[in-house]
């Protein structure tokens, strides 16, 4: 194993060990990167924030790698975060809900230093494991975009009806 | 073991063929990219395997986004895949599953694995997210904002409304 596919290691037992203070020292500079919700925390104290929040609303998250690929400038981690929904998040209440997200980290290396975490997952797994999304392609999903979206929709139909 | 340069070459070759006879629209030879043809779309499960599938999958997408096209942002080789960063745009021209088309355009990041069996590419993986779509599609909105919170609480009072309990007998 090379230096930094053990550095990466480190970071995901550590972070499961909920040890948010060795986690950031793995970083050279940290820095994390959603790339489906735009949010990127930058520096010490807010990729400290984030972790908190995260531990507040699942304390029991546990992130398992799946496969590992090593490359120049970077390693990319195929992973699931799995946890149960039991504090508050960004106003919502805890569900009591678990969830089992599956994600691709991408760790960000200049020299052997860890630069940035950039995180690619679907966002409407997790919100439908804790119940409060559907699958806006299934029946009930269908159903309930048509009554909280009625002109997106209705648009649509008369489009499709006059064939333009 | 690590790829030798010139098979990262040969798969960065198949890659990149791969990506711009989508853009072509030629997906007989996208297929052809394929020793086995296979997609894994991580954010809703599904599977196609196998070239009829492949195929039919291709078709239903650029039934429903037709100009739909990709741009290679970055591209990684490790010891048993190509992984790339990439943006898909299109716009909704078409039916999608049972929603009619919205006219609207999207532009989503992805992440896909290409999978290698030493020269030989036998699946694609893709990381996305299914909720940037739609919202761009005007179908979904942001969970957290204030009209998604609403839109949650209509539509799913049950899941709020024990949350609320539960917040409110701290358990």
């Amino acid at each position: 194993m090379t230096d930094r596919e053990q550095l990466v290691r480190d970071h995901v037992e550590l972070e499961n060990a909920g040890d948010y203070t060795a986690v950031i020292k793995t970083f050279e500079r940290p820095r994390y990167e959603y790339v489906a919700t735009d949010e990127v925390y930058d520096g010490p104290e807010e990729v400290l924030d984030h972790f908190e929040e995260l531990h507040r609303a699942f304390p029991d998250q546990l992130i398992e790698v799946m496969d590992l690929h090593s490359a120049d400038e970077a390693i990319l981690i195929e992973a699931v975060a799995r946890g149960t929904h039991t504090g508050p998040f960004r106003g919502l209440p805890p569900t009591g809900k678990r969830f089992e997200q599956p994600f691709l980290g991408i760790f960000v290396f200049e020299d052997d230093g860890l630069v940035c975490e950039r995180v690619y997952y679907d966002t409407a797994t997790v919100l439908q494991q804790l119940g409060i999304a559907r699958d806006p392609l299934s029946l009930t999903g269908g159903i309930e975009l048509l009554a909280s979206h009625p002109l997106t929709i209705g648009r649509g139909l008369v489009r499709r009806v006059i064939g333009r | 073991m690590p790829p030798n340069p010139l098979m990262r070459r040969k798969r960065e070759q198949i890659v990149r063929e791969h990506m711009d006879s989508e853009n072509r629209h030629e997906f007989g030879a996208t297929l052809a990219t394929f020793h086995h043809p296979r997609y894994e779309l991580v954010g809703t499960r599904e599977v196609h395997d196998g070239p009829e599938e492949v195929m039919a999958y291709f078709e239903e997408t650029r039934r429903a986004f037709p100009d739909q096209r990709n741009e290679l942002l970055a591209l990684h080789h490790a010891d048993a895949a190509v992984l790339v960063e990439a943006v898909v745009r299109g716009t909704h021209t078409g039916p999608l599953g049972n929603l009619p088309p919205t006219g609207r355009s999207f532009e989503l990041p992805i992440l896909a694995v290409f999978v290698f069996d030493d020269d030989k590419l036998v699946c694609e993986r893709v990381y996305f997210d299914t909720i940037t779509t739609l919202r761009q599609l005007g179908l979904a909105r942001d969970p957290l904002s204030l009209g998604g919170q609403l839109q949650t609480l209509v539509g799913h009072p049950w899941a709020i409304g024990r949350g609320m309990v539960r917040r409110a007998t701290g358990r």
